[in-house]
């Protein structure tokens, strides 16, 4: 059955995947960051998924603190093959005021990592709704993190794929710029296969998060609203934030 | 009928490079839950002293003060003219006064245009451009202009307005303020309509444009004459590419001016020379919100 669309909010399709964001003309702002959290839904993550839920709000929620908050808009993707298509939006991009975090659903997580269908997604959403915006004479500039515990190991999308369309976009000027953060969470074993990922996808930033207690999920929440807020403060620069949080887990 | 306004104001190349404040100012604002619309913009003497401070006074006071006729009367131009324009010259005598303002600040023009969904009225004390644009595509642009880069500013009303008529040839009766009228048709192309020269009497006393046909506009807007010294472009280009907002929520003229300085710089020209300020009033009709 398909998902009543709230009337605020218009569906897209970009690279083979599809989003939905804040129809244009509700937004009245001069420009916009593009926000994305990518999280990993497979069974691995099974035994913090209730962590990783909280992380996911204090994160929106410490979005809120930025002067730029009403700059913001905010799309979550979850990713797991057993998701249809391996990918789900909790919700497109919207602004923070037409957030509510505790809406996000409970992590039922399970399935095996579809990582770089789900990084591919995100850029191609982001990268697509930037052009939009971009279009209407907003300003625009983008964050996405990926959020994983391991490899990929059911994508069709490669990092290639990735880095091309990233670069595809700033070369066209689609948006001013767009910072990736690759962040591994429990991961120390997939360490060499994802700074692979990170390489070769031309990610910006890889993050090891380490152990998934709540104590560093909690700081990595607080990461995600610091990078946030950094980057959307960048606005208007020409180029990403120079100052993106080093973070020690 | 709803009125949706947005302004905006930046700095010209010129000053930017010499470490000048922007000496524009705009603003628009809604009264009376939406039954009145009015959109200011004021552009300081380069060549003056605090005149960005004036700019800032003038708009502020001069908003006010329609905000308060509203209150006590329709938009009859003629008398809404008179009070409007002899009430704000009373307090910002006052202001000015306070903030110990000398006659070398008090220079900066003023251009206002006010609507209601039964007329309104635009008002030139300086120089600039004054813009409608209509349901059916079509833009009509006035462009006024004083000789030796020299125009009228009401400050002059508290000090220095003999010299200023003095410096303009001293006959009150001379056809000195020069207006070009121009219509843009939806395609783009330009007809020279009118030209029109007011007597120097005329402009120190302001020239007022009624405005009649409120249910046939989209759009009505006051530009600093920034607008007519942007590099490399004309300035009636440069109002069709100002106007032309391709989203109408929210801060509308902010995007547009954003992304047409940005392009103007982008084709090879500096953009604004000078300061540049607009301000602007939407018309949203009845059957076009019905229809969306």
């Amino acid at each position: 059955m398909p998902r009543l669309m709230d009337e605020n909010m218009q569906a897209g399709v970009a690279g083979g995947f599809g989003f939905s964001s804040t129809r244009i003309e509700k937004l009245g702002a001069t420009e916009y960051t593009l926000v994305t959290i990518v999280i990993d839904w497979t069974g691995s993550v099974h035994p913090f998924a209730k962590q990783l839920r909280e992380a996911l709000i204090l994160a929106v929620n410490g979005c809120r603190k930025s002067p730029r908050s009403e700059n913001l808009l905010i799309r979550v993707l979850v990713f797991s093959s057993a998701l249809p298509g391996g990918i789900m939006e909790l919700h497109g991009f919207k602004l923070l005021k037409d957030i509510d975090a505790n809406d996000y659903p409970e992590f039922t997580p399970g399935g095996m990592t579809p990582l770089f269908d789900a990084a591919y997604a995100a850029t191609t959403g982001t990268i697509a709704y930037a052009q939009q915006l971009i279009d209407s004479d907003f300003g625009v500039n983008g964050i996405e993190y990926y959020l994983t515990d391991g490899d990929d190991n059911v994508s069709s999308a490669t990092p290639a794929m990735i880095a091309q369309v990233k670069r595809n976009a700033i070369a066209k000027e689609a948006l001013e710029s767009l910072v990736t953060i690759l962040v591994a969470i429990n991961a120390k074993q997939y360490e060499a296969k994802l700074k692979k990922f990170q390489k070769n996808a031309e990610i910006d930033q890889y993050v090891d998060v380490q152990d998934a207690t709540e104590g560093r999920l909690a700081k990595l929440a607080g990461f995600i609203s610091t990078s946030t807020d950094s980057q959307a403060q960048a606005m208007g620069s020409g180029g990403p934030s120079k100052d993106i949080t080093s973070a020690t887990f | 009928m709803k009125f949706c306004t947005d302004d905006i104001f930046v700095m010209g190349r010129a000053h930017y490079t010499s470490g000048i404040p922007c000496q524009d100012y705009a603003l628009s604002e809604i009264h009376r839950d939406g039954v009145v619309a009015c959109a200011l913009v004021s552009d300081g003497c380069s060549s003056g002293n605090k005149t960005d401070v004036e700019a800032r006074l003038i708009v502020l006071e001069t908003a006010k003060t329609i905000g308060d006729y509203v209150t006590a009367g329709d938009l009859s131009a003629h008398a809404a003219k008179s009070w409007i324009i002899s009430q704000r010259d009373r307090r910002l005598s006052n202001t000015r006064c306070a903030m110990r303002l000398t006659k070398r600040d008090i220079l900066a023009t003023c251009l206002f245009v006010c609507l209601s969904d039964k007329g309104g009225f635009f008002h030139v004390e300086g120089d600039g451009v004054l813009i409608k644009k209509y349901r059916n595509g079509h833009v009509i642009m006035t462009r006024i202009d004083w000789p030796n880069s020299a125009p009228f500013y009401p400050g002059y009303r508290e000090h220095g307005l003999a010299d200023f008529i003095a410096f303009h040839g001293n006959d009150l009766s001379a056809p000195i303020v020069q207006s070009e009228t121009w219509t843009m048709s939806p395609e783009g192309t330009c007809t020279a309509d009118s030209s029109r020269a007011y007597t120097l009497k005329e402009g120190v006393e302001g020239l007022l444009f009624p405005v009649t046909d409120v249910e046939e506009l989209e759009l009505v807007g006051v530009c600093s004459d920034g607008m007519t010294q942007i590099d490399r472009i004309d300035w009636k280009q440069a109002v069709r590419d100002l106007i032309a907002f391709k989203s109408v929520a929210g801060s509308f003229a902010k995007r547009r001016m954003r992304r047409f300085v940005e392009d103007a710089q982008r084709a090879g020209g500096r953009g604004p020379t000078d300061d540049l300020s607009g301000a602007f009033i939407r018309i949203e009709h009845e059957s076009e919100r019905s229809d969306s």
